[in-house]
């Protein structure tokens, strides 16, 4: 069904093209207003054919700054779906919208394999010809092991509504499944019963990014029904990605009101932000938690910001005695995603992330922080340090 | 009688029908000229729905008009495709209506030769979503929509093409007649007042609704009276085809996508005089309701603007509103003894051009002269060739070459060799309409006008989003820059534009359409001040200008994150009063948490801070702290006090110091000073940022105004034209000088602004390049000024560093938004906030909050389907007003948004703002929540409502940020004086 945006929100004030990251980096891309609500009013009379919308990276630091509540980056990847739609996709758009396919394909395969076959010069040189950065950091897949036990069969908690789904994501179930059993770790601490449903594929922002809009439809019809089925049995998803969780748990219903069940989008709960209510009511007690060595810098994801609940994982670790961390609050990492990695991108996400680094080592850390997994392979790039998610340092604190 | 002019006709009226007229006799080589009392266009040929009739509407009640309408659609479809939008059209039954009258409408279509063919509702409802799902029934049929205005100017253009005069601004004084013949007319100049005679044998009346005026100067009488109808304009195409309700013609039937907008309409009012165009609250909220039976989410959908027109109807046995004809006539007045005058009237605008033939049949006839009418066969503009429409395509933005070329008829190739010859000419002048510079001045160029308004009319800016926010400026600077308009003062002109978009903004002051005023308001009142209250003189710059404050960079710092997760005080808004707040409590050892939704306004301010500018419509010269005793009991500078005032002034300042951006008072007597605007205005502050020291300035006798080729929102010919216009620079000179811009930002996607200058200076290597473009200077100068590009977080040392390796003074304007230097002011407070140890999150909307027994148990924040509760000892809200959404308003309402504490309202819609935008006395300015001295709100009798909440900035009432010059003064005073209290 047609579906329009109200673009009647946004009085042209420009504060979202001051705070976009992608245009303080390049007078190429006309900026989130002009692209998003301002063309939107000539979408709407048939008029779609602005090229500069394939720069922006759907951070979202528009929708967090607009004064005005205007759903900006929508506009914005709705017109790049608009614009895609009659032109070939490139390869290197195919390559970072289907790596969870792409992964799951993968899910036999060990991890050398994969990691040599993708790191390898001649691979760096042959995916820099598709489009993808030789220089820019590619995330490693975690063992097979890890990769396996992470959606090893679980039996439910035996009262209802004491059982959580975990929704990994891609990146967790190829890259980091440690965090997710950090966080199963945790859950179970506190005593949930969790499972990882195989129900749930890749949550199609990656798809979306790349324009491929019928593809991450799809996906996010299937997403849909099983949070539906999940909801109908009183299990609540956590995710301990801030990205899945946005698309899963909000935008599907504004991209694809066709899809989701119900009338409002049922909740996904991004998984420090579940974490934080747990300690809220008591069923975690961080006072009995062990101080962790040395300071920690934490970075706020963007999407983390747009799921627009706080820092969940900052006030977490915050509350630990004895715990020296800091809020670098310095913007976007660059890496967007996989923005950051695409040629032609490369530069941009790094001249948007250098203020991040800068602040990072200003702040003396020996440790970042972060809920995302983009964001930490980014910021390890950028500044050598090593980066975590906070619910696994406090599955180690705890 | 001395003739300085002659012809064989005369046409009164530059709507379509006159138009039409000197097209059509011009084509038959007949001599005429056109006489328009104001711009083209400016009647109800531009003031209707857009409507290209099928003749569906008048089927039943008019078989006659809609045969008529049906044959002269297919007409301008076929000679006009570039003024008309083949949108199609729905009739909707909806299901209480009378059905009686479908069963009427249907046969009655087919019997007028229109296509109206039933769908399916299902269907329709897929088509048009937003059309109300109760609906009864939808036919097809092959209405259109048209624009008016291009319609008549390419009318026009096409008139003059084939020999015709148009003389425009030009009004009919009088007619000459003599042995019962008319000899000529007198036509007078506006301007100059004189009048001048035109002989000639025939005067056609297409004066519209003033057809009855004009005849009476021959002293005829020809019963046509003005009926006035309300149309509405929204801000986006929510219906992609005309829609009409399907019942006996009435009020508010007919909905038209033009573009980017839709105009709904309409009403039918008698009304007395033909200029009656006023428009009430109460109409529009009437009109509103009726609407709503078709798109119930209409008032979901933001209106821009209100506008009347006045139809003529010719209705000689008093017939009036709906029951009088909406055919048309042609008065030969030689039956009622005076040989050589026609007048045509009534009709509509689809049959424009048929009125057009037929009143020029009869005058040819008269006339003898046998050529007959090619109107309907010639078209109207001849097609662009290819070759042009792609080179348009390489320099008009995505899609607008479509749109420019349908705008500028013949003069496409005109506009496109001016964006070829100078490429930075593609920017958007208005980017909420997609008209760029060339286009603009391309019309500028051909055209007689005097105004903006008449630029708007030709290319379309100023009727989109922003209604003239962004563009007004940039226009402004535009004809100051190419000397077209000489002789009106760039700041008159801004002005006059602005008022004359205020009159259709004003009827409509809630919600959306209120905060887009305010923003205006914040930018062309409270940064640019084109009010401009000059000062009696300018104040004296101090050599050491004082940075107030004691403690620079010092200060105390919040407390520890605390037990069991309840902060001392939660803070709500991260604008200027917000973020003072969190930074006063922190400094009072507390634990803080603030709270922000949206990026606040700094970015729309001067980066300066503001006490008291102007009070009693006067400028406040010397210390601001003194003149408080001007404002009213409720002001909030009245509740704190002038030393609250003065410590909250000092406090930011030490703060914004320490975070690497020291603000400074710059006059030697220790009070208000005026920074150059880039309207080349003057405004007042108290506190300046580093580079906005106008020292240089006021002692300097030559000044060169430095702008950026192609760099937005900065054109130094409108600011030197300004300055030196000043009579506070009298003796003084100010030269515009064009740097070229760095190559980095030359031909990218987006139109560079001073941001993008300054995020450039920054760089490394960025200094020097704008050092070496301004050395050597190409003229004289003892100082420069230059927009706000001398880097963003580091302009202390950019500045420094640049007035020495120059050797002169160099001062920054105030340019508005994105404003670079409310963007510093923004940075460096939040580097504070990080020092302070406050902990800030953005993106959380506090929606409501959980009271118990008159105290705050905690604020609620929902997004997205998630809630989240944050609580605190005490809570501070500092959301803003209007603009910043602290305060909802709907029509006749308003109401604080967290806490739901009803705002005290006039209690008429027309009594919430002033007859004109500038000058003040706007109500809905100073709607806010009502306060005692603690800053607690407080219901009617005085008693504090909630214990633990205290009130700042823009949420307070009693101010007024943008006619005062107040806001960054009551901002920190109030946030700074309840951080004392919470």
């Amino acid at each position: 069904m047609f579906h329009h945006f109200n673009p009647d929100e946004c009085t042209a004030c420009t504060v979202c093209t001051v705070h976009c990251p992608v245009a303080a980096a390049t007078p190429r891309f006309r900026g989130p207003k002009m692209t998003g609500p301002s063309f939107e009013r000539f979408r709407l009379s048939g008029l779609h054919d602005d090229a500069s919308v394939e720069y922006c990276s759907n951070c979202k630091n528009c929708d967090i700054s607009c004064p005005s509540g205007v759903p900006v980056s929508t506009f914005n990847m709705l017109a790049r779906a608009a614009y895609c739609k009659d032109r070939k996709t490139p390869l290197r758009d195919l390559l970072t919208g289907f790596s969870g396919d792409i992964g799951r394909l993968a899910r036999h395969v060990p991890a050398f394999l994969l990691n040599f076959g993708m790191k390898n010069s001649v691979s760096r040189l042959l995916l820099d010809a598709v489009g993808l950065d030789k220089r820019a950091p590619l995330p490693s897949f975690a063992p097979l092991r890890e990769r396996r036990r992470l959606f090893r069969p679980r039996r439910p908690a035996s009262a209802k509504g004491d059982t959580v789904a975990l929704f990994p994501g891609c990146f967790i179930s190829y890259y980091e499944p440690g965090v997710g059993l950090d966080i199963i770790t945790l859950l179970e601490k506190a005593g949930y019963g969790v499972i990882v449903p195989k129900g749930f594929v890749c949550c199609g922002l990656p798809l979306l990014c790349g324009g491929l809009m019928e593809a991450a439809r799809k996906r996010a019809g299937r997403n849909s029904r099983e949070v539906a089925r999940l909801a109908e049995q009183g299990i609540a998803v956590v995710s301990p990605c801030p990205s899945c969780a946005l698309m899963v748990g909000q935008e599907y219903q504004a991209l694809f009101p066709g899809e989701t069940v119900g009338s409002e989008a049922t909740p996904v709960h991004e998984a420090a932000a579940f974490v934080l209510s747990l300690v809220e009511r008591g069923r975690l007690d961080l006072a009995a938690a062990r101080p962790l060595a040395g300071r920690l810098a934490y970075h706020a994801p963007c999407h983390l910001r747009a799921l627009g609940m706080g820092r969940p994982g900052f006030e977490i670790l915050r509350q630990i005695p004895g715990m020296r961390i800091e809020d670098v609050n310095a913007g976007c990492c660059g890496l967007a995603g996989s923005y950051g990695m695409k040629k032609g991108r490369y530069e941009i996400g790094a001249q948007t992330g250098s203020a991040l680094f800068a602040a990072i080592g200003e702040s003396g850390a020996d440790l970042c922080v972060s809920e995302c997994g983009s964001c930490r392979t980014g910021i390890t790039h950028g500044t050598g340090l090593a980066a975590e998610h906070p619910l696994s340092l406090l599955a180690r604190a705890l | 009688m001395r003739a300085t002019d002659e012809t064989r006709v005369v046409i009164i009226g530059g709507g379509a029908t006159g138009a039409g007229v000197a097209r059509d006799l011009a084509m038959r080589g007949v001599p005429c000229l056109l006489l328009e009392q104001g711009d083209l266009c400016a009647g109800a040929s531009s003031r209707f729905h857009g409507l290209l009739h099928s003749g569906a509407r008048y089927a039943v009640g008019d078989p006659e008009a809609a045969r008529e309408c049906a044959r002269e659609n297919a007409v301008l479809r076929r000679i006009a495709p570039e003024c008309v939008e083949e949108t199609e059209g729905f009739f909707v039954g909806y299901a209480p209506d009378d059905p009686a009258w479908e069963e009427r409408w249907a046969p009655a279509c087919a019997e007028c030769g229109i296509t109206a063919v039933r769908l399916d509702t299902k269907e329709a409802l897929g088509l048009e979503p937003g059309l109300a799902a109760d609906i009864r029934s939808v036919y097809r049929v092959p209405d259109s929509a048209v624009d008016g205005f291009r319609m008549v100017c390419h009318n026009v253009a096409a008139a003059r093409r084939h020999g015709a005069r148009v003389r425009t601004y030009t009004r009919l004084a009088g007619i000459e007649t003599g042995n019962g013949r008319v000899s000529g007319v007198w036509a007078q100049n506006p301007g100059s007042g004189g009048k001048h005679f035109i002989a000639c044998e025939q005067i056609v009346n297409a004066a519209g609704a003033w057809a009855g005026e004009v005849a009476g100067l021959a002293g005829l009488n020809v019963g046509v009276s003005p009926d006035r109808g309300l149309l509405l304009a929204f801000n986006h195409r929510f219906t992609g085809r005309v829609i009409n309700r399907l019942r006996k013609p009435s009020d508010g039937d007919i909905f038209v996508p033009h573009g980017t907008v839709v105009i709904y309409g309409t009403t039918s009012v008698p009304v007395q005089r033909p200029d009656d165009v006023r428009v009430e609250t109460d109409e529009v909220l009437r009109l509103l309701r009726d609407g709503e039976i078709l798109f119930p989410r209409l008032r979901d959908y933001r209106l821009l603007r209100a506008f009347a027109g006045t139809r003529p109807l010719y209705a000689p046995d008093a017939a009036a509103g709906r029951a009088a004809t909406r055919n048309f006539v042609i008065l030969d007045h030689g039956e009622s003894g005076l040989q050589g005058m026609v007048t045509v009237t009534g009709g509509k605008f689809t049959s424009f051009r048929l009125m057009a033939e037929k009143t020029a049949d009869l005058v040819c006839s008269r006339l003898g002269v046998r050529a007959a009418c090619r109107t309907a066969d010639e078209p109207l503009v001849p097609a662009p060739p290819e070759r042009l429409l792609e080179r348009a395509g390489n320099v008009f933005p995505a899609g607008g070459a479509g749109l420019a070329a349908a705008r500028l008829g013949e003069e496409l190739e005109s506009a496109v060799a001016r964006a070829e010859r100078d490429p930075w000419k593609k920017a958007l002048l208005c980017e909420c309409e997609l008209v760029t510079l060339a286009e603009f001045e391309t019309a500028a160029a051909q055209s007689s006008g005097l105004s903006l308004s008449d630029m708007r009319r030709r290319t379309r800016m100023g009727m989109g989003t922003c209604q003239g926010a962004f563009c007004a400026l940039r226009a402004g600077a535009a004809l100051a820059e190419s000397g077209a308009f000489a002789a009106a003062a760039p700041r008159r002109m801004l002005v006059d534009f602005l008022e004359e978009r205020w009159h259709g903004i004003r009827p409509l002051l809630w919600g959306r359409q209120l905060r887009e005023v305010e923003l205006e308001r914040g930018m062309y009142s409270a940064l640019l001040n084109l009010e401009d209250h000059p000062p009696e003189a300018l104040p004296e710059c101090a050599a050491e200008p004082a940075c107030p404050g004691v403690c620079p960079g010092g200060g105390g710092r919040a407390a520890p994150p605390p037990a069991g997760r309840e902060y001392d005080v939660v803070v709500v808004g991260a604008g200027l009063a917000g973020v003072t707040a969190a930074l006063r409590a922190a400094d009072r050892g507390r634990s803080v948490l603030l709270l922000s939704a949206g990026a606040g306004a700094m970015t729309i301010g001067s980066g300066g801070i503001d006490v008291l500018g102007a009070a009693g419509g006067e400028a406040v010269s010397g210390d601001p702290f003194v003149r408080f005793d001007r404002l009213g009991p409720m002001h909030p500078y009245a509740l704190t006090g002038p030393r609250v005032v003065a410590a909250a002034v000092d406090f930011v300042a030490a703060r914004a110091a320490g975070a690497g951006l020291p603000l400074r008072v710059c006059a030697a007597d220790g009070g208000n000073v005026w920074l150059p605007t880039a309207a080349g205005t003057l405004k007042p502050v108290f506190l300046t940022s580093p580079g906005m020291s106008p020292k240089g300035l006021y002692e300097a006798a030559d000044t060169a105004v430095a702008g950026i080729r192609g760099m937005k929102d900065f054109s130094p010919w409108l600011v030197a034209r300004g300055l030196s216009e000043n009579r506070l620079f009298a003796g003084k000179t100010f030269t515009p000088v064009t740097l070229e811009p760095p190559r980095h930002l030359r031909g990218g996607g987006r139109d560079a602004t001073a941001l993008d200058v300054a995020r450039f200076v920054e760089r490394p290597g960025g200094t020097d390049w704008l050092c070496r473009a301004l050395s050597p200077l190409p003229v004289r100068a003892r100082a420069i000024l230059l927009p706000s590009i001398l880097g963003v977080d580091d302009v202390a040392r950019i500045h420094k560093s640049l007035e020495e390796k120059l050797g002169l003074p160099v001062v920054e304007c105030v340019c508005p938004p994105p404003a670079v230097s409310g963007l510093r002011l923004h940075n460096a407070l939040l580097r504070a906030l990080g020092k302070a140890g406050v902990v800030a999150f953005d993106n959380v909307t506090v929606t409501r909050a959980v009271v118990e027994d008159r105290h705050c148990r905690g604020l609620v924040a929902r997004h997205g389907g998630m809630q989240r509760i944050f609580s605190a000892g005490s809570y501070i809200i500092a959301t803003g007003g209007v603009y910043g959404a602290g305060i909802a308003t709907r029509p006749g309402r308003a109401v604080e948004r967290i806490f739901n504490i009803p705002v005290a309202v006039p209690s008429r819609p027309e009594y919430w703002s002033g007859e004109r935008f500038f000058g003040g006395g706007h109500a809905f300015a100073s709607l806010g929540v009502a306060v005692n001295r603690n800053l607690q709100a407080v219901d009617g009798e005085g008693s504090a409502l909630f214990s633990n909440v205290y009130f700042a900035g823009r949420t307070l009432q009693g101010y007024d940020f943008a006619a005062e010059k107040s806001g960054g003064g009551v901002a920190v005073a109030t946030g700074y004086a309840a951080a004392d209290r919470a």
